[in-house]
């Protein structure tokens, strides 16, 4: 039986479920091996990747490597023109390109840092509610010993993303301006972030700002939002009815091919 | 002397969130005691009520209330204006008709086949259906759960009368449903009945949410990448459908946000 195609992943990271969603999209079938918080580092060590190397698809027919979500989709996007390309030729469509392409790094490395930031801060003060998050499907003795060092994982979380109270209150301003800008764009009446067509940008979008209306259908198992505080649910309910909100999970919904997570 | 409203539910049901979005719409401070299916039928016992009556109210007199619209009468006649959630029978007759027309309809049509389609679905796998029957309830009803989930299941299939055939008519009674809705707030109308929220909002909302699990609901409701996938795909078209749409905004603009 041949071996499977793997995504070696952190469960709850926002680009690996960018990852997820790209394999998807492009019909690549594989197998996740999802690892709690701070132990993907060991993984990815293991691969010979750094801390920041996820999601990272090994290919099973030629044993490739591809480390984060760039050389997935640079591997993987099909040539303009074909109903799966999601990034407009810088060639023949360069104006396209670029705004996918500056969308996409404002969404993902500008406000998708304080999106992290923010939810990881105060998400990670209950154990309980952030749980799924970070132990679905994990080995067991990393569900074991997060359990049993909880503090400390969150401690190691906090140190290493340099977060703390200051940060995250900073960090919900920077959302509301992503919000502000994505439902200025949307403004218009358009259906998708540019042109008239699903492209990197709106995929980009959906999986960075999700954890922020806690969209169905991210595979990271974000919480059930009864279970989070109630600033925490106030927040969540005002961003999920912004046009921003209801754009990701459209694409959610529409776009992203339903598969079920087990354990 | 108990100085607190006690709400004895069954965690997961939608008419018991129905009832916990209108205690919360009232401001009516509550301490709810969830149990698990079939435990609950034990716990109403205990209260001296039938098995079917719940959400159950009972004030620090002993006054006993059961279901969401008596719930809702209990308190909507002395609620602010602003708060109230029934017309006025007298002086908004045709209103009235309209809302308790939409009341009943959700909780006799669409809120049985919703209970049943999600039942029989989601009792198939222990760990999808976990925290819906199990959050918060005491621990020797988890601990059952956990041990004797089968038997569990099969007395809820047996209860609800579930299997296949019913599963298969309560997904098409829900489309119908949504259609339903869907032509209802075709004329871009912001509520189901007049220009301000009933009590058939809140119905249409929490009855049907589950079959778009809905953010907010207080039961529980599974997280959709868990599921099967054919309920995933149900789940992703009804939730964009208008009505699904509109269940999101009614719990995002009016449901009161707890923690639970």
């Amino acid at each position: 039986m041949a071996k499977p195609n793997l995504l070696i992943t952190m469960r709850p990271a926002k680009d690996v479920d960018l990852g997820r969603f790209l394999m998807a999209h492009y019909e690549v079938p594989y197998k996740e091996r999802p690892h709690a918080p701070i132990f993907h580092v060991f993984a990815l060590k293991w691969w010979g990747y750094g801390d920041r190397g996820y999601p990272l698809f090994v290919r099973q027919i030629d044993n490739a490597q591809f480390s984060r979500n760039g050389p997935i989709w640079g591997e993987l996007d099909p040539p303009e023109g074909d109903p799966k390309n999601l990034w407009p030729d810088p060639m023949n469509s360069p104006k396209e390109f670029s705004e996918v392409h500056e969308l996409q790094y404002y969404i993902r490395r500008v406000v998708g840092k304080s999106v992290v930031a923010w939810s990881y801060f105060n998400l990670l003060q209950h154990k309980k509610v952030v749980w799924s998050s970070i132990t679905t499907g994990v080995p067991w003795y990393e569900k074991f010993l997060c359990y049993i060092g909880f503090p400390l994982v969150r401690k190691l979380m906090y140190l290493g993303l340099g977060i703390d109270k200051e940060v995250a209150d900073k960090a919900i301003t920077h959302i509301y301006e992503g919000f502000d800008r994505i439902d200025e764009l949307l403004s218009d009446g358009r259906q998708y972030l540019v042109g008239d067509r699903l492209t990197f940008a709106d995929l980009a979008l959906a999986t960075s700002f999700g954890p922020m209306i806690l969209a169905q259908g991210y595979e990271g198992c974000l919480p059930n939002q009864v279970a989070c505080p109630a600033y925490m649910q106030k927040i969540y309910k005002e961003l999920r009815q912004r046009p921003a909100g209801q754009l990701i999970q459209r694409i959610y919904d529409e776009h992203r091919p339903a598969k079920q997570v087990k354990g | 002397m108990r100085k607190q409203n006690l709400l004895i539910t069954l965690q997961p049901s939608s008419g018991v969130d129905t009832a916990r979005w209108l205690m919360g719409h009232y401001e009516i401070p509550y301490e709810e005691r969830p149990h698990a299916p079939i435990f609950h039928v034990l716990a109403l016992k205990w209260w001296k009520q039938g098995p079917e009556d719940y959400a159950l109210l009972v004030e620090p007199d002993g006054k006993k209330t059961f279901g969401r619209v008596p719930i809702a009468e209990r308190f909507d006649g002395a609620a602010a204006a602003d708060k109230k959630l029934i017309p006025d029978q007298a002086t908004e007759k045709e209103l009235y008709d309209d809302v308790m027309a939409v009341v009943n309809y959700s909780g006799t049509v669409t809120g049985s086949a919703v209970v049943n389609w999600s039942y029989f679905n989601l009792l198939k796998s222990k760990w999808v259906v976990w925290p819906s029957i199990v959050t918060n309830v005491p621990w020797y009803e988890k601990l059952f759960c956990f041990l004797a989930f089968r038997v569990i299941r099969v007395l809820m299939y047996k209860g609800l009368g579930l299997n296949q055939e019913v599963s298969d008519k309560a997904l098409k009674t829900i489309y119908q449903s949504f259609d339903r809705i869907d032509e209802r707030l075709s004329d871009g109308r912001e509520y189901l009945c007049g220009d301000r929220l009933t009590l058939a909002d809140i119905s249409v909302a929490a009855l049907f949410g589950p079959s778009i699990l809905v953010q907010g609901y207080g039961g529980h409701l599974p997280n959709q990448v868990k599921c099967p996938e054919y309920m995933q795909k149900v789940y992703k078209e009804l939730r964009e459908r208008p009505t699904g749409l509109f269940i999101q905004r009614m719990y995002d603009q009016h449901r009161v946000p707890k923690q639970l």
